[in-house]
Order: structure tokens, then C-alpha cells, then sequence
């Protein structure tokens, strides 16, 4: 709601709009629109909420009480929907925001599908958000795929993940394209290895129960990582059009080389946070959580290495972290270039530092780029600096919130943010066995990382055992 | 201490005080994370004055870690502030985040730090502890040091320190310097090039005697003021190839094949140079050859060279330290890559001198 009022506020919004909250429980329309209201007042990224054009966006929201299997209830939101047609003018285009948990997706898009709602006549639209976990594995991911196009075509279904909605994610494709120098590097030929890294300093918080069935691979990797990574290693599409880039990330995860044999010890690394101290606080082990297992084998840590068969990335390793309860908050991609011959400048056996180029998804969005410069005197040692481009301090703006974006893309039909079938597919192709893998086998290190480290030593000692380290973000 | 506040908002809190400053012209800078940790709170002043020498010419995020035993505060004390080289300095600024630690939170002090080293930039360690008592806060730190700097004046057994400097850097792999090793360099220097030829430096070889004198000045800081013209003496014996045989009170001996040569080193108290530091040095070779290095205790860069024998008497010759040879070296050492090949031959030297063998 935070961001349909922001993208309001902007003038995002096409004028003809109403926005129809629908769930369980009793409640009048102003009722709703006071909560609504003080959630705005709460979450909204602009502050303070201007009350004049809350005046305005409150007389387009509306409530419709209903439970999610109650045909009566889908009939009675059809006749609100007819009035509100009229009465706005939105002639019969919908969207239908399903922020509810998994296991409703299909029951409701059966009761829409079954009360007319998703019929698309008379240039009109229908289009269904789903928020992941778009499927638990890739069986159910499968299962979901299948039962959601019986009512609905691909089309009509966006699969949000908010990351693609950040400016930060979006200027990837921008960084690369639109600049010529980097094009010529991006290969197997200079870069050594990258490292992608999705912290969080919080733990789980209350979502115990939620958590338990999740994981971080399920949580993060199969998701916002692949998306990630997709967009960092494809090829340029021919067009910006969503299907063009939307096949080009695909042949990247068509390419990821899947787990064999040893590679599930090696190169997947699990972990769960003990006791520790966060910003120097004190803070409870993942098994002392609420609603967890206190023998929990939830991984609250993830770190994959993994390979891209391919022309570009051929022999090129990608470094996949992810946890909770790390030292701090941060979303990072780390290119990191192969050394050059250090022939001229060796000092004392010392080989030169890499270059890096550092991208900041979140937070403190930018980019930095490390180069190796002389120190000043007679002599000619060298120093690793850094140039870095902040966002804030350029732009100055406050971006818009990625829902905002993804929301006004949705209204405009622009699928290109959202995530395709077989991308998630693919995703989840690579990750499964992993999940398999580590379903059948109980770690009996847990837990083995501290909160407020940067992990288990044995992700350390999976790049170790490369000659490598994993950066400090 | 500087702006106290929360850990959680070190971060905030410092880009708050950039912002009141970006107006005054100051500017922020930092090429490196340089972690300052000690477990005296006697030496802070010492060590600020360290740090500031440092950021001179390497501005660099400072992060001050100080131990004190006579806390009983359980909470961690974080404050923030700008570092300039000089006070009131409108040059180029430094970030500065202090933890005071006490018995009671030193654990939580790695995890304070983690987030607020900066990325893509070197950490260099300033140990200014005695490495040979290890804290389970040592090891933490030292895993993300590129470079750890120690500082042997605070050494009481140098032999162990020298073990210890040595196993840190096959443990961690970084590159280790040490601040009373910098403070040796003028008088290696004045050794080198005293004795730059094949001839002097068979010479120097075939020393039977030499005699180092030290200040046994104390300073204000708890330190041991022969630290210096033990590390000079294991440099010459590193250098030259010589086997360490006996350690005496005041005395080592060196074997190199059939030659022996005894180091003496004798304490003298002199006001006007500072503590710790070589005053002279003398050496008699089996040539009969004497070579005599004495400082001007009126002047204390300046040393005179003399060099005789019984048929040979030079005319004496002067060796000037630089002006600010101290704080240069002290900046070099703590910034330059690298490990010293001399340094860890010099500890290899003194780590060969069995536990319990005093020779202070």
C-alpha cells in the first residue's frame, strides 16, 4: 500500500484507478482506509504523508470482505468491481495483488477464473501478482506452474521479486550495455572470479514458522541471487522488450553446471547462526528463536560455488553467499579482475592487489572500483584505492521504492521486471538436489557460526582451498 | 573520547558529523583500515600521536581499540569523531571510531568492528600488546589484518615476543612490522654504510667485541629500554651469518665456524636523548681494528665515526640521522608493504634463545 500512495503521490498512477483490498475479516471501507492510512504513515519511504493527496488516493480505496474459497464472496467482489467500472471509468482492467501465502494461489485464481475475473475482453486486461516462494522445490514449483495456467495464461501471471524493481538491479543492464570500456573484460579472459553477497545483521524474528519451511536457499538464492547473476552475466538482448531479455537470462541459467558427486560437499556450504553479539548487542541462537526447532537443521547460511558453462564464463567461478545475522546489512556484487603480471612493481615477493569492481545493490547504492596507484616519495611502492560513485550523492532524488516500480510496470503490461516460468524453473532445476542433498544428511555442526561473524569457517575454507577469500563488504 | 554512541549507529552517526563538516573544506579520505588496539590505557596518548603521524601522509579510517582493566562498566563505550593530522587542521580528515573494552565486553569487541572496516581496503593491525599473551580478541582481529604492526617496547620477554611475532605471521600470512624495529633504522643504516666494502665487512665478520650502549632512560610508558640494542645486535649477528651460542647476563655469543664474537650491552643514562634509544656503539675486530660509533648527546642525530688501529688512525667522520628519522621510519614501517626479510631474520635470531636464558 506504501507504494501504490508513494506512486500516487508521484503521479505514477493512471487517474482511472481504485485499489480493493480483499480478505477475511469484517471491516467498513473507512475502516480499512484508516489502517491503510497509518500502515502509509509508517512504511511510506516519502515523509511525511501528505495529507492532501491521502484525502485524494482514500476515496479510491475500497474493501471487499470475502474468504478465499467463498464462491459467494468472488460474486459479490464481481458486482463491486462492475460499480467501480462505472463509477472510475477503469473499463474492466484488473490486477489482483495476491499477498497471501502460497498455498492460496491456486484456490483463488480458480475462484477469479470462475466468476469471470480474469476474462480479458474488450481491450480490457486481467493480470495476477504472485509473491514468492513461487513453489517449495522444483516439483511444487512445477505443480503451481501447472495448476495456475489452468486458469490463466503466462501472460497474465507476474511473478514479482522485488529486487528486480531496484534502481541499482535495473542499472546493471544500463552499466553493461551502455558503457563501452567494460564490455571487453567481461569474460573468462580477465575476471578471476565474482562473489555476489545478500547479508542481513537481523535474525528471523518472529517468522519462525515461516522460516523453518524456507531456508536460506529457498528464501534468497533461488530467487533475488539468480536474478542477480542472470542479469550480470547474460548476453545482450537484441531489444529491451521482456522477452528478449527474459531469453537471455534464461540461457544463463541453462548454463549453470549442475551439482555432481562431490561438488555437494565441496561446493555448497551450510550454516546456522549460534549466540553472538550484533552491533554490540547480545543476540539468540537461531534454535532459541520462536517457533523453531531447538534441533533445527535450517541453514540460516548459504554459500554455493558455481560454474557457467559457457564461452564467456567457461572456468570462471561465481562465489553465492547469503545469511542471516551477519556483522551488517548489505547486498553486494563483487567482480573481481585477475592480477597482472606484477613484473614492474613486485615489492618484498608481494603480488599486486586485484582490481575490483564492487556494485552496492543495497544499502549505500553505488559502485566502487579498486586500482592499485603509487604512493607518493622516491620510491615506488604501490596502494590499493578506491573511486566510488554513490548514488545519493549524485542523484539526490530518493529513488522510487522497487513496488512502486514493479506495480506501474504491471499497470503498463511490462513484463521485463518480473520473473518468467522458466526462469524459475531453471532456478529451482539447479537448486533442488542441493535442498535433496542436504534434506537427507543432518549437520551435526549446527549451529556453527556466531552472530555477527561472517560465517562458518568452512565457507572460508571453500575459497581457501581456490587460494581465494571472500571480500569484508 | 569523541560522539558516544550506540554501536548500531556508529555508521549514521558518522555521516552526520561529515555533513556539519562538509562546509569547513575539510576533506574525507581513507586508504586504508588502521585497527589500533592496546591493552594499557597508559600508552593512548602515545598511540593517538602515532596515528595522527600516520594519517599525515596515509589518511586512513581509524579505529581505536583500548583496554581498560580498571573498568567495571559491562556495557562497551563506542564514541565517533574526525582525526586531523594537527589539531585544527583543515586539511584531510579521518574517520575515528573508539571502543573502550573492559574485562566484562572484550568478546563483543571483534563483532563491534566487523561491519565498519571499509571494504576493498587493506586493514593494517597495530598490536601495541605484548603478542605472547594472547586474548581470544587477537585472533579475531588478525584473521581480516593484511598487516600487523606490533610494538616490542612493551615486550617482557623478548625471546617469547619473537616466537610469537613469528608463529602470528605463518598463522595469519600477513605482513608483520614492528614499531621499535623502525626505530633501529637509522643505526642499521649507519652500520651498512660504515661497512659497505668487502674489506670492512670481512672486518665486521671477524669482530671478537662489541659493545652497544643503550638509555636506560625510563619514559612515562611501561616499556623496557634494551629492547633496541638487542634487536641491533641480533641484526648484525642475522646478517653476518652467526650462530647464536650462549646468552648472558648482558652478554651474547656468537659462533660463526670457528670464530666467536660477544655482544655486550651495557645501560647508560642519558637525559637529553630519548629512552631505549643506542647511544654508541663499539667494535673490535681480530684485526685489532676498533671501530667507534658515538652519538652527540648535545645534538643526538649527529654519531661520530672514529675508526683506528694499532697502525691506522682515520680522521673521525659524521653520520647524520634525519631530523625526524623517528616519526618517518615509525609512518614507513606501519605503512609500507611487505615484511622486512631483515626483521624476521632478527627474530629468528632472538626466537633461538632458550625460555628462561635472562640476559636483562
Amino acid at each position: 500500500m506504501p507504494a501504490v500512495y508513494n506512486s500516487k503521490r508521484e503521479g505514477q498512477l493512471p487517474t482511472n484507478f481504485v485499489c480493493c483490498g480483499f480478505a477475511r475479516r469484517e471491516k467498513t471501507h473507512d475502516c480499512f482506509r484508516s489502517e491503510m492510512k497509518e500502515a502509509v504513515r509508517k512504511h511510506s519511504r516519502i515523509q511525511p504523508l501528505d495529507e492532501t493527496v491521502w484525502n485524494s488516493f482514500q476515496d479510491q480505496l475500497f474493501y471487499h470482505q470475502s474468504y478465499f474459497d467463498e464462491d459467494r464472496g468472488y460474486e459479490r467482489l464481481a458486482q463491486l468491481l462492475d460499480e467501480l467500472d462505472d463509477k472510475f471509468g477503469t473499463k474492466g482492467n484488473r490486477i489482483y495483488y495476491l499477498s497471501t501465502r502460497p498455498v492460496f494461489f491456486t484456490t483463488i485464481t480458480e475462484k477469479l477464473k470462475k466468476h469471470a475475473l480474469l476474462c480479458e475482453k474488450n481491450n480490457s486486461y486481467a493480470r495476477i501478482i504472485i509473491e514468492k516462494p513461487f513453489g517449495h522445490d522444483y516439483h511444487s514449483a512445477c505443480a503451481l506452474q501447472s495448476e495456475l495456467m489452468q486458469h490463466l495464461s503466462e501472460s497474465q501471471l507476474y511473478r514479482i521479486d522485488h529486487y528486480l524493481g531496484k534502481e541499482t538491479v535495473q542499472n546493471l543492464l544500463v552499466f553493461r550495455f551502455a558503457n563501452s570500456i567494460f564490455e571487453n573484460l567481461w569474460n573468462r579472459n580477465y575476471i578471476d572470479h565474482v562473489q555476489f553477497t545478500v547479508a542481513e545483521d537481523i535474525g528471523i524474528g518472529t517468522r519462525g514458522d515461516f522460516y523453518e519451511e524456507q531456508g536460506l536457499i529457498r528464501d534468497v538464492m533461488q530467487n533475488h541471487m539468480m536474478q542477480l547473476l542472470s542479469l550480470l552475466v547474460m548476453e545482450s538482448p537484441s531489444n529491451l522488450s521482456a522477452d528478449a531479455v527474459h531469453n537471455e537470462k534464461v540461457k544463463v541459467l541453462e548454463a549453470i553446471r549442475p551439482f555432481r558427486g562431490e561438488d555437494f560437499e565441496r561446493w555448497a556450504i551450510r550454516g546456522q547462526y549460534d549466540r553472538g553479539f550484533v552491533h554490540g548487542e547480545e543476540v539468540k541462537a537461531y534454535r532459541e528463536e520462536m517457533h523453531v526447532s531447538p534441533h533445527s537443521c535450517i541453514e540460516t547460511y548459504a554459500a554455493i560455488k558455481l560454474y557457467i558453462d559457457n564461452w564467456r564464463w567457461d572456468g570462471v567461478p561465481f562465489y553465492l553467499r547469503g545469511a542471516k545475522r551477519l556483522p551488517k546489512r548489505a547486498t553486494e556484487i563483487a567482480i573481481v579482475f585477475k592480477n597482472p603480471s606484477g613484473v614492474l612493481f613486485k615489492t618484498h615477493g608481494q603480488e599486486h592487489e586485484s582490481n575490483v569492481l564492487a556494485i552496492r545493490i543495497q544499502p549505500d547504492e553505488g559502485m566502487a572500483l579498486k586500482i592499485n596507484c603509487k604512493v607518493p616519495g622516491p620510491s615506488s611502492p604501490t596502494q590499493p584505492v578506491k573511486m566510488d560513485f554513490r548514488y545519493g550523492s549524485f542523484f539526490g532524488l530518493t529513488p522510487p521504492d522497487a513496488y512502486e516500480r514493479l506495480i506501474c510496470d504491471c499497470i503498463a503490461g511490462d513484463s521485463t521486471l518480473f520473473a518468467r516460468q522458466d526462469e524459475v524453473l531453471h532456478s529451482w532445476a539447479f537448486f533442488t538436489p542441493i535442498l535433496n542433498y542436504w534434506a537427507e544428511k543432518t549437520p551435526k555442526e549446527f549451529p556453527n557460526y556466531p552472530c555477527g561473524s561472517w560465517g562458518p569457517p568452512s565457507a572460508e575454507g571453500m575459497l581457501a582451498q581456490d587460494h581465494r577469500k571472500w571480500r569484508l563488504i | 573520547m569523541g560522539e558516544m554512541v550506540h554501536p548500531k549507529q556508529i555508521e549514521s552517526e558518522l555521516s552526520r558529523l561529515w555533513k556539519t563538516l562538509q562546509r569547513t573544506g575539510k576533506m574525507r579520505a581513507c586508504l586504508f583500515n588502521f585497527i589500533i588496539y592496546s591493552k594499557q590505557w597508559q600508552r593512548v596518548e602515545y598511540l593517538d600521536k602515532i596515528a595522527r603521524n600516520v594519517i599525515q601522509k596515509f589518511p586512513s579510517r581509524i579505529i581505536f581499540i583500548t583496554y581498560d582493566d580498571t573498568c567495571t562498566n559491562p556495557a562497551l563505550q563506542t564514541a565517533v569523531s574526525v582525526m586531523t593530522a594537527e589539531e585544527n587542521s583543515n586539511d584531510i580528515a579521518c574517520d575515528m571510531i573508539e571502543i573502550k573494552a573492559c574485562d566484562r565486553n572484550h568478546p563483543r569487541v571483534p563483532f563491534v568492528i566487523l561491519p565498519h572496516l571499509l571494504p576493498d581496503l587493506p586493514v593494517y593491525l597495530l598490536h601495541a600488546s605484548d603478542p605472547a599473551k594472547e586474548s581470544p580478541i587477537d585472533q579475531k582481529l588478525e584473521f581480516f589484518a593484511n598487516r600487523m604492526i606490533f610494538d616490542s617496547r612493551e615486550a617482557t620477554d623478548l625471546p617469547s615476543y619473537a616466537r610469537a611475532v613469528l608463529e602470528r605471521q605463518a598463522r595469519t600470512r600477513a605482513d608483520i612490522a614492528d614499531l621499535n624495529w623502525a626505530r633501529t633504522e637509522g643505526w642499521r643504516q649507519l652500520i651498512a654504510s660504515v661497512f659497505k666494502s668487502n674489506t670492512e665487512l670481512h672486518r665486521l665478520r671477524s669482530a671478537r667485541k662489541i659493545t652497544i650502549y643503550f638509555n636506560r632512560k625510563r619514559s612515562k610508558l611501561p616499556d623496557h629500554t634494551h629492547t633496541q640494542a638487542v634487536y641491533l645486535q641480533a641484526w648484525i649477528a642475522a646478517q653476518l651469518g652467526w650462530t647464536l651460542n650462549t646468552v648472558t647476563k648482558g652478554c651474547f655469543s656468537y659462533q660463526l665456524e670457528r670464530h666467536f664474537t660477544h655482544i655486550h650491552l651495557i645501560p647508560k643514562k642519558i637525559d637529553s636523548v630519548p629512552s631505549g634509544q643506542v647511544l654508541s656503539l663499539e667494535i673490535q675486530t681480530d684485526s685489532d681494528f676498533c671501530y667507534k660509533m658515538e652519538r652527540n648527546y648535545h645534538c643526538p642525530q649527529n654519531v661520530t665515526i672514529e675508526k683506528s688501529s694499532t697502525h691506522f688512525c682515520a680522521i673521525p667522520f659524521h653520520f647524520f640521522f634525519n631530523q625526524d628519522s623517528s616519526r618517518q621510519s615509525l609512518v614507513k614501517e606501519i605503512c609500507h608493504r611487505g615484511t622486512s626479510l631483515h626483521y624476521t631474520n632478527t627474530l629468528r635470531t632472538l626466537a633461538t634463545i632458550k625460555k628462561g636464558c635472562s640476559f636483562q
